[in-house]
């Protein structure tokens, strides 16, 4: 395989783990930080940036339950969502969901083929969304198709503009280390990728 | 086939890479799926999409403008035949736009970890799956039944659909609970009082703006809240053209600002200016006489402090004029009254005989603010009288009533109901209705009513018993209630709790389970009936969107996952009788909770949108017409139908209750007492044969003057869709629009004069203190509260609502204070209503 391949495989796993990261922690939770660990390892770009962060980030995972709660503080609410998991409250600056950067996301779905699973009850620009959509991208890439564009696109114009907030309120309002450790891979990570991606371009 | 998250992880594992192309497999999705090129991208071109508004009760049939699944815009539904047909609608219905795009909203179904309870206890909600949800409710339900105390279960409503028949109504019963405890003496059963005990009307009334010549508003503010808003936005052009309008309310409401006459009384002394009018009507012979009647020689004997022999007149459609004037109204005189409610005897008269001169076409606008006082059921009878004096009652320009709208009832249940169940209803409710200090005498029956504020404390001293169970749902209890912190505390002691809800409460902070309802515009199944400008109408709530969220239809859907688990673990009679719900039109029986709902809906409202049904309105091809058209009309009301017959004890309209004598004594003789004894208990001051007579009252409030100097009242928000909607930001950013208040602020208005003496200025932080509790806010220095009055809106003060709504969620800190915090729990004990209004309580006033 070629290097580009290679990287891209990581590349598209980390946008899959990141995207698992932000549903409700079960208990394959260390499964999945240990996965992303590897696939962040295997980028040397990446790594020096956030391998130490995806190490403690593996460390931390101590009591579910907790990790729960934050979770769900966060991302779920009620009452006070504390990190709204949703790109139109900030692309848009108003404290509500489907807004009309929520449906052009949706439509950008509905470009590659895709639709919102039946069962994934969110807005299309819920983070987990997002991240995931990226990583069907770079996996159609992987098969032979022409996606780059596309995904430098979607990462300009709808995932880069709002994660950087989100993370940042992430880092300020979580109860423990996960998410804010969590938080800051997230950040850095699509920061890395959009330069990496762009220079592909 | 869908890939779990263990698969994925799996074949990482195994792999070492996850999204290998090469091998032509496929990717790995959760939240996205594979349109296999079904899912095309959907048209930008929207369509309107009929449902209902229920933000306050006046329940408009509204259109939504849906564009690829998303609400973007509200109007009235242009299909209506009532007053708002031209697609006008008031801001409550814009604003739930952004209740149902609410990020505070509940999303999925979540669990209380931390087991302690209370105010500054965070339940740490963990999210559940619905299956999770309903195996442990039905495991509580069983446990109770498996004890013989299922009616240690109480079923708490709020706002509701027609729906409500089945989680409010059958699913208690075949469960085996009487304790379905609505909301409705918080709202203002008062109000029903004064019509049925002098009509035999328990309902709002409507009202023909269209033809009427006077407008007299007894604390209604019909431009601005409850009820029929919409209307009164449209017609009070023409209104104003037509007919003088007179507002008695102790503030400057958005009504009483447009209006000829304000008359700003003290507040609960509402009832001296009704009596003093009816006197000037009478002494004056200004009463209406096709309708009344008049002295046998028509020689007016209505002599200030002349005692009137009944012999001498002679009555239509009334029963009673001579007694009440004899009885109450003969020193009534508006000289009286000025000392009592502090408006200018030469305004009385002015008013009462500009409305007689109209008569019959003069409107006496009875609403909560005169009613929903400790002694608001006699003023809520006076205020009401007033119609029958003009024969304005039933009448073209009048107060009215509504058509028909024919629906059907539900499958009989008792054959579904069994021992456990029969035994279980036969306990007494938990909210102490018929108890000789509340005889909550709904349509004359002695607990025939809800005494919904009591309810905390029949939990709190396990009176009649304790409850171990409860559901509550489209509803906030320790916000929407007076005396709050008791609800706190009964919730507290709630040994499990669930609460439906779409948008997150304080009640929920109070929750074991918290399940996500569908949000009434834009997500569920339901019906509604109303009335407005001569049309009544029935219109259906509808899925109109696609909902964002993991939600289901409170009073169907999860009844109906309730009663599937409850069958899965043995118990099977509830999901039997849901699933004997059959499609009118294919027969079928439902197969799931959703078509559950749609075979309620189209089993209730056959009536209008089955062509082979005659309606009084609109006709319908059928089912598919009528879900299209949203709303069914009537024909326009027949005024004078009830003339010949009130259906009171006498049949005519009563100035002389007989209809409240009866129900009085009755009440009395199930305490083996009499009515003085009962007038006494439930803090009404009449005596003798004036129990059965509207009279005056003084206002009864809490506090001593010398501790507690001024008169506190609230008032409602143009912009309250039922106090739902604080967490909007629209709310807040327009809260202006309510005379005297402020952008994202909570005000207490005072009059300068007040405030010069109080050393206060606007903006100041003050803390409000009654008898019973404490506030803060900040203060108005504003003209349209008399002096010595206090007045604030309800609505604000939310401390766990989202994240706009309260000012600091996570420190506890309100946005200004709830009113109920400060306002005592108190009661119209004969209605069994919240006793709110009126000036219930002093308070004083403490800069902070």
């Amino acid at each position: 395989m070629t290097k580009v391949v290679t990287s891209n495989q990581s590349r598209a796993n980390i946008y899959k783990l990141l995207s698992l990261c932000y549903q409700p922690p079960y208990e394959d939770l260390d499964n999945i930080v240990s996965s992303l660990r590897e696939e962040i390892d295997k980028l040397p770009a990446i790594k020096y940036k956030i391998g130490t962060l995806a190490e403690e980030l593996a460390s931390c995972i101590s009591d579910l339950e907790h990790t729960k709660v934050d979770h769900a503080k966060l991302f779920i609410g009620p009452f006070d969502l504390l990190a709204p998991p949703y790109g139109s409250i900030y692309l848009e600056g108003k404290r509500k969901v489907m807004g009309d950067t929520t449906m052009e996301v949706m439509i950008k779905y509905q470009e590659a083929g895709l639709k919102l699973d039946d069962e994934f009850k969110e807005p299309p620009d819920h983070i987990t969304i997002e991240l995931e959509f990226m990583y069907y991208l770079i996996f159609k890439e992987l098969q032979g198709q022409e996606t780059n564009e596309y995904q430098t696109e979607f990462l300009i114009n709808y995932l880069e503009p709002w994660v950087g907030e989100f993370c940042h309120r992430i880092i300020q309002n979580a109860g423990n280390d996960f998410y804010k450790l969590l938080a800051k891979i997230t950040a850095s990570f699509i920061k890395a990728d959009m330069k990496v991606n762009s220079l592909v371009c | 086939m869908k890939l779990t998250r263990r698969s994925f992880i799996k074949a990482a594992g195994a792999t070492g890479v996850i999204a290998v192309g090469a091998t032509g497999s496929k990717p790995m999705l959760q939240a996205l799926a594979e349109s296999n090129g079904t899912e095309k991208a959907k048209s930008m071109q929207g369509e309107w999409r009929p449902t209902v508004c229920q933000g306050c009760t006046t329940w408009c049939a509204i259109q939504v403008y849906v564009v690829n699944g998303r609400a973007v815009k509200v109007r009235g539904n242009v299909n209506s035949k009532s007053n708002n047909a031209d697609g006008k609608v008031c801001p409550r219905a814009h604003m739930s736009l952004q209740q149902v795009y609410d990020p505070d909203r509940i999303k999925t179904p979540m669990k209380r970890t931390n087991p302690k309870k209370g105010r500054n206890e965070d339940p740490k909600f963990v999210p559940i799956t619905w299956d999770e949800a309903m195996n442990e409710i039905a495991d509580r339900f069983l446990e109770l039944r498996k004890n013989n105390e299922p009616h240690k279960f109480v079923l708490m409503r709020g706002r509701y659909t027609y729906l409500r028949e089945i989680l409010y109504g059958a699913f208690p019963d075949l469960i085996g609970s009487p304790n379905s405890i609505s909301h409705s003496a918080i709202c203002a059963e008062a109000e029903k009082f004064g019509s049925y005990f002098t009509e035999h009307n328990w309902d709002y009334r409507d009202y023909d703006l269209k033809n009427t010549r006077y407008v007299l508003l007894w604390g209604a503010d019909p431009l601005a809240s409850n009820r029929q808003v919409p209307q009164a936005l449209k017609m009070w052009g023409e209104v104003m053209d037509n007919a003088k309008v007179a507002a008695v309310d102790p503030r400057l409401s958005a009504t009483a600002a447009k209006a000829d006459d304000w008359m700003p009384v003290i507040p609960g002394e509402d009832g001296a200016l009704a009596v003093a009018m009816a006197h000037v009507i009478l002494s004056e012979g200004l009463w209406y006489k096709p309708f009344v009647g008049d002295f046998v020689d028509g020689v007016n004997r209505f002599k200030q402090g002349a005692t009137v022999d009944p012999e001498t007149f002679s009555e239509k459609y009334t029963y009673g004029i001579v007694q009440w004037w004899n009885l109450e109204l003969k020193n009534r005189t508006p000289e009286w009254a000025e000392e009592r409610s502090g408006i200018p005897a030469e305004q009385i008269r002015k008013v009462a005989r500009g409305f007689a001169d109209a008569a019959p076409r003069a409107i006496s606008w009875l609403a909560p603010g005169t009613a929903m006082q400790v002694r608001g059921g006699y003023a809520a009878m006076a205020s009401h009288a007033l119609n029958g004096l003009v024969g304005s009652t039933d009448n073209v320009g009048g107060a009215i009533r509504k058509s028909s709208i024919p629906t059907n009832g539900i499958p009989d249940l008792k054959p579904f109901m069994d021992d456990i169940a029969k035994v279980g209803n036969d306990h007494k409710k938990m909210d102490q209705r018929g108890y000789k200090e509340f005889p909550a005498m709904k349509k004359g029956k002695s607990g025939g009513g809800v005494v919904t504020n009591r309810l905390a404390d029949g939990i709190l001293q396990e009176d009649p018993y304790d409850v171990k169970m409860a559901i509550g749902y489209w509803n906030n209890l320790p916000f929407s209630c007076s005396g709050a912190s008791r609800w706190e505390e009964a919730l507290t002691k709630l040994p499990f709790f669930v609460h439906i809800t779409t948008n997150p409460a304080e009640m929920t902070m109070f929750a074991d389970i918290v399940l996500p309802a569908a949000q009434s515009v834009f997500e569920r199944l339901g019906y509604i009936k109303s009335k407005a400008g001569t049309i009544a109408w029935l219109a259906m709530n509808q899925r109109v969107i696609d909902p964002v969220w993991d939600v289901r239809v409170d009073e169907t859907e999860i009844p109906y996952m309730i009663a599937e688990k409850l069958a899965e673990k043995g118990f099977t009679n509830i999901l039997d009788y849901f699933n004997s719900f059959k499609d009118p039109e294919t027969g079928k029986n439902p197969a799931n909770s959703w078509e559950f709902t749609e075979h309620v809906l189209k089993i209730m409202t056959q009536p209008v949108w089955d062509p082979a049904i005659k309606s009084n309105g609109d006709q319908f091809r059928g089912w598919q017409e009528f879900k299209k058209i949203g709303v069914w009309n009537s024909e326009p009301y027949k005024f004078r139908n009830k003339w010949d017959d009130f259906g009171t004890d006498s049949g005519k309209f009563e100035f002389y209750s007989e209809s409240l004598k009866h129900a009085l004594e009755k009440h009395a003789k199930k305490h083996n007492t009499d009515v003085d004894d009962i007038m006494e208990t439930t803090k009404y001051t009449a005596r003798g044969e004036l129990a059965f007579v509207p009279h005056y009252e003084e206002a009864y409030r809490w506090g001593d003057e010398s501790e507690y100097p001024y008169i506190f009242f609230e008032h409602r928000s143009r912009l309250n869709r039922e106090a739902r909607s604080a967490n909007c930001e629209w709310y807040q950013e327009f809260k202006d629009v309510d005379p005297g208040d402020e952008k994202w602020g909570d005000v207490a208005k005072v009059n300068p004069v007040d405030a010069a003496k109080l050393g206060l200025k606007s903006g100041d932080n003050v803390r409000l203190t009654s008898p019973t509790g404490k506030i803060e806010c900040t203060v108005k220095i504003w003209e349209g509260v008399r002096p010595g009055t206090i007045a604030k809106c309800y609505g604000q003060g939310h401390w766990a609502y989202g994240r706009v709504a309260a000012n600091d969620f996570k420190k506890h800190m309100p946005r200004g204070g709830n009113n109920n915090e400060l306002l005592p729990a108190d009661y119209e004990r004969l209605s069994g209503s919240t006793a709110r209004h009126g000036g219930v309580t002093r308070i004083k006033v403490e800069k902070v």
